[in-house]
C-alpha cells in the first residue's frame, strides 16, 4: 500500500496531533480511575461497542477492540478483521473502560475526545507499516476493511 | 489510501508529543521514549510498547533504569499470539510507556461525555430544552397529518429492566395495501429495540380489542360510562373521564401538597350500573402524568449529578439495585384497580405505568357482585396519572390473533438491509439501536382477513432505553448522591412536582428532538 510510505502526511498529521496533545496536556477531565480500566493490566485495547450505520443500512451493533486512533479515524479489530472508521463515518463508539471519554460519534468527533481515548488502544503509540503488515498476517488478512462514508 | 498513513502517523504522534494526560481522581501518564525520565519507580500497572509492535504488561509496575525496564511482566507479541514471562526488557526498541495511576474514583461512567457529543450533534439550545423522552414513539400518516399511535416499553431504563409492551393502535392498509408505521426516537435517549411486530385480531363488528393489564389482547363490547366519579379530594370528576376528548382527570394541587409517604395516594371512585354478567371489563384510556418523568430526571438523575453516570452505567446493571428499584416501583407506581365487595375495597388488578406521551387503552377484568351498581376505585400515587376515559363493558371472545412481522424498513426513502429487520424479528440478544433524530418507516404486509369480521391491530414491542445525561444534571448537583428510594422520597417528589409541573408539562411536549 502506497499510503504506508506517505511520509509527508505522516509528518503533517503528527504535528497536528502533537499540537493537540500539547494544548491538552495535563488537562483535567472528569472520569474514572484509569487504574480501574481493564486496559491497565491487559495487552488488549479498550472494548468498543460500535453502532454503525452505512450508506444503505440502519444501525448495526458490533463489539470490537480499539487498536489505534488518530485524528483522521479509528482502527478497530472485529472478528479478526481490522476495520477502519474514517472521521465522517456514521458510527458511534461506546468505549468501555476509557476514563473521560466514552462515546465518540465519528460523524463529527471532538478531536480532543480522540486524543483522550487513544491511550486506551491496543497500540496507543501506533504501528509502523511493517508492524501493520505483520499484524494483518497474524490475522490471516492482507488488508484493512474501510467503512465507507455515507 | 492516505488514511492509513495518517492513522499510523497520528497514533505515533502521541509518542512524539510525550504528553501527560491527567484524569480527575487518577492519572494516566503516557511518555514517549525521548521524554522518559530515568531512573523511575512505577507502583501502578504499566505497559511498554515496542517498535516491533510487541507489548509488555507489568500489572504491579516496575523500575525503569537508563537502559531497561525491570519488573514482573508478560511480553505479548504483535497479534498477542505469543507470550513470554519477563523480568527485564531493554529500552533500545521502546516506543513508549503508559502508567495507570490509581486513586479514589469509582468505576466506569459510560455516559461521561454523551452530553458533549449530543451538544455537538444537536446544538446547545435544543439540548438544554430536551425534556421529551421515555421511549420510542410510533406514528401513522392520516389525511389530517401524522397521528401518534403508541410509545413502547416506557420506563425500561436499563437492560435489566427490558420490558414487553402491547399497544392497541389504529392502522389501515394504505392505497398500496401496505401497513405503515413510523418509528421515531424524539428524545435524548438511545433506544434498544429487541422485538417488534403487529398482532392482527379478527373479531365481530363493534368489539373493542385492547390489551389487558397483563398484556394479553381481550375483546370488549357493550361499554357504558360511569354514573358517578368522585376523586380523593371529594370532587365530582365525571365530566373529565366521560369521553375520549383529552379533557383528563388530574389531581388537585392541594392534594399533591398534602401527599405524604404515609398517605401517598389519590383515587377516583367510580359507580357503574350493574351489568347482567358476573364479571365485566373496566376499560381505561390513560397515560402517566410527567410526575414519573420528574422523578426520573430530577430525583434519580439530576440530583445524583455526576453520580447519575454511575447509577445508570453501573448500579442499574446490578440485579440487586434493579430488584430494589423494581420493588419500590411496584409498591409506589402503577394504577391499582379495586372493587368494593360490600365490606371493603379489594385489589383486583394493577395497570403498569404506560408512559407520559401516548394515550393507552387497557382493560381490567373486575368482579360483579349483587346490587344495583358496581363500585370500583382507581388508586395511584397522587397526580401520577391522567385519566381521559373510563367505561365498563362485557368481555367477549375474540378469534386467535396472527402475528405480522416487519416486511421492510425504509430509511429516508431507501430500503435498508434485511439484517435490520432480523434484529427486531425475535426477542434475542440482537438489538436495533436508534439515536435521537431517528425516523424510519416500518412496512408490514397484512395477512388475509376472515370474511364478515373486522380487524384490529396491536403493536407488540420489547426493548429498553438509556437516558442521555444532560449537562445541567452534571452541573446542577451540589452534593451528588446516588438515588435510593426511601421514606422521604414521596415528600421530595411531590414538593418538586408541585413547583415545576405547569412549566414542565408545557416544555416537555414542545421539546421533541426533530427527526429527519
Amino acid at each position: 500500500m502506497t499510503a504506508r510510505r506517505d511520509v509527508s502526511r505522516w509528518l503533517g498529521i503528527s504535528l497536528v496531533v502533537g499540537a493537540l496533545l500539547g494544548t491538552t496536556g495535563c488537562a483535567i477531565r472528569s472520569g474514572i480511575n484509569p487504574a480501574a480500566s481493564p486496559v491497565a493490566d491487559s495487552p488488549h485495547g479498550a472494548t468498543v461497542v460500535v453502532d454503525w450505520r452505512g450508506p444503505d443500512t440502519l444501525h448495526v451493533r458490533d463489539r470490537a477492540e480499539l487498536i489505534a486512533v488518530a485524528d483522521t479515524g479509528v482502527i478497530l479489530l472485529h472478528d479478526r478483521v481490522l476495520v477502519y472508521y474514517p472521521v465522517g463515518a456514521r458510527g458511534v463508539f461506546r468505549v468501555r473502560g476509557a476514563p473521560g471519554v466514552s462515546v465518540i460519534d465519528m460523524r463529527d468527533p471532538d478531536p480532543i475526545d480522540l486524543v483522550d481515548v487513544a491511550p486506551y488502544a491496543r497500540h496507543p503509540f501506533g504501528l509502523d507499516s511493517g508492524a501493520l503488515d505483520r499484524l494483518l498476517a497474524t490475522l490471516g488478512r492482507d488488508n484493512v476493511l474501510v467503512r465507507r462514508l455515507p | 489510501m492516505s488514511w492509513l498513513a495518517r492513522i499510523l502517523s497520528g497514533a505515533l504522534a502521541v509518542a512524539c508529543a510525550g504528553c501527560l494526560v491527567i484524569f480527575q481522581g487518577g492519572s494516566l501518564e503516557q511518555s514517549g521514549r525521548s521524554e522518559l525520565q530515568t531512573p523511575r519507580q512505577v507502583d501502578s500497572a504499566m505497559k511498554a510498547f515496542f517498535v516491533d509492535g510487541s507489548t509488555a504488561v507489568f500489572p504491579s509496575g516496575g523500575h525503569i533504569t537508563e537502559d531497561s525496564i525491570l519488573g514482573d511482566g508478560t511480553l505479548y507479541s504483535l497479534g498477542l499470539a505469543d507470550t513470554t514471562r519477563v523480568t527485564a526488557l531493554p529500552l533500545d526498541a521502546l516506543v513508549g510507556i503508559e502508567a495507570f495511576q490509581g486513586s479514589t474514583n469509582g468505576p466506569a461512567s459510560f455516559l461521561a461525555s454523551v452530553s458533549l457529543t449530543a451538544a455537538a450533534g444537536f446544538g446547545s439550545v435544543v439540548l438544554f430544552k430536551a425534556l421529551f423522552g421515555s421511549c420510542p414513539t410510533f406514528y401513522t400518516a392520516t389525511a389530517d397529518g401524522e397521528l401518534l399511535q403508541a410509545e413502547a416499553f416506557s420506563y425500561s431504563i436499563a437492560p435489566l429492566l427490558e420490558g414487553r409492551d402491547l399497544d392497541a393502535i389504529t392502522l389501515r392498509p394504505d392505497a398500496d395495501g401496505v401497513l405503515r408505521l413510523e418509528l421515531r426516537n424524539e428524545a435524548l435517549e438511545t433506544h434498544y429495540i429487541n422485538h417488534l411486530d403487529l398482532l392482527a385480531v379478527d373479531h365481530a363488528p363493534g368489539t373493542r380489542v385492547i390489551p389487558n393489564d397483563r398484556g394479553v389482547p381481550i375483546g370488549v363490547v357493550e361499554e357504558v360510562p360511569p354514573l358517578d366519579a368522585i376523586d380523593g379530594s371529594g370532587r365530582r370528576v365525571l365530566s373529565s373521564i366521560h369521553a375520549s376528548d383529552d379533557r383528563a382527570f388530574a389531581s388537585l394541587d392541594e392534594r399533591i401538597a398534602n401527599t405524604t409517604s404515609e398517605d401517598p395516594s389519590d383515587f377516583v371512585e367510580l359507580t357503574f350500573p350493574r351489568p347482567a354478567s358476573e364479571d365485566a371489563v373496566l376499560v381505561l384510556r390513560v397515560r402517566n402524568s410527567l410526575l414519573t418523568t420528574v422523578l426520573f430526571y430530577d430525583l434519580m438523575l439530576g440530583q445524583a449529578g455526576v453520580g447519575a453516570l454511575d447509577w445508570i452505567g453501573r448500579d442499574m446493571a446490578r440485579i440487586g439495585t434493579v430488584v430494589e428499584m423494581g420493588k419500590w416501583f411496584q409498591e409506589s407506581m402503577g394504577m391499582r384497580v379495586e372493587a368494593h365487595d360490600g365490606d371493603g375495597w379489594v385489589e383486583v388488578g394493577r395497570v403498569p405505568d404506560t408512559g407520559p406521551i401516548a394515550w393507552e387503552e387497557v382493560g381490567v377484568r373486575v368482579p360483579v357482585d349483587d346490587g344495583d351498581v358496581v363500585r370500583l376505585r382507581l388508586r395511584f400515587l397522587t397526580d401520577a396519572w391522567r385519566i381521559d376515559r373510563v367505561s365498563l363493558g362485557k368481555a367477549t371472545r375474540i378469534g386467535g390473533e396472527s402475528r405480522i412481522p416487519i416486511a421492510r424498513v425504509i430509511d429516508d426513502g431507501v430500503l435498508v438491509d434485511d439484517s435490520i429487520i432480523r434484529r427486531m424479528a425475535v426477542p434475542d440478544d440482537d438489538y436495533l439501536a436508534t439515536y435521537p433524530g431517528t425516523s424510519v418507516s416500518l412496512e408490514f404486509d397484512p395477512t388475509s382477513q376472515r370474511p364478515g369480521l373486522e380487524r384490529s391491530y396491536l403493536l407488540a414491542s420489547q426493548g429498553y432505553y438509556t437516558e442521555w445525561v444532560r449537562p445541567e444534571w452534571l452541573r446542577g448537583a451540589q452534593e451528588p448522591e446516588i438515588f435510593r428510594p426511601g421514606e422521604d422520597t414521596v415528600e421530595a417528589l411531590m414538593a418538586l412536582w408541585l413547583s415545576k409541573k405547569d412549566d414542565f408539562e408545557a416544555d416537555f411536549y414542545s421539546s421533541k428532538i426533530p427527526v429527519r
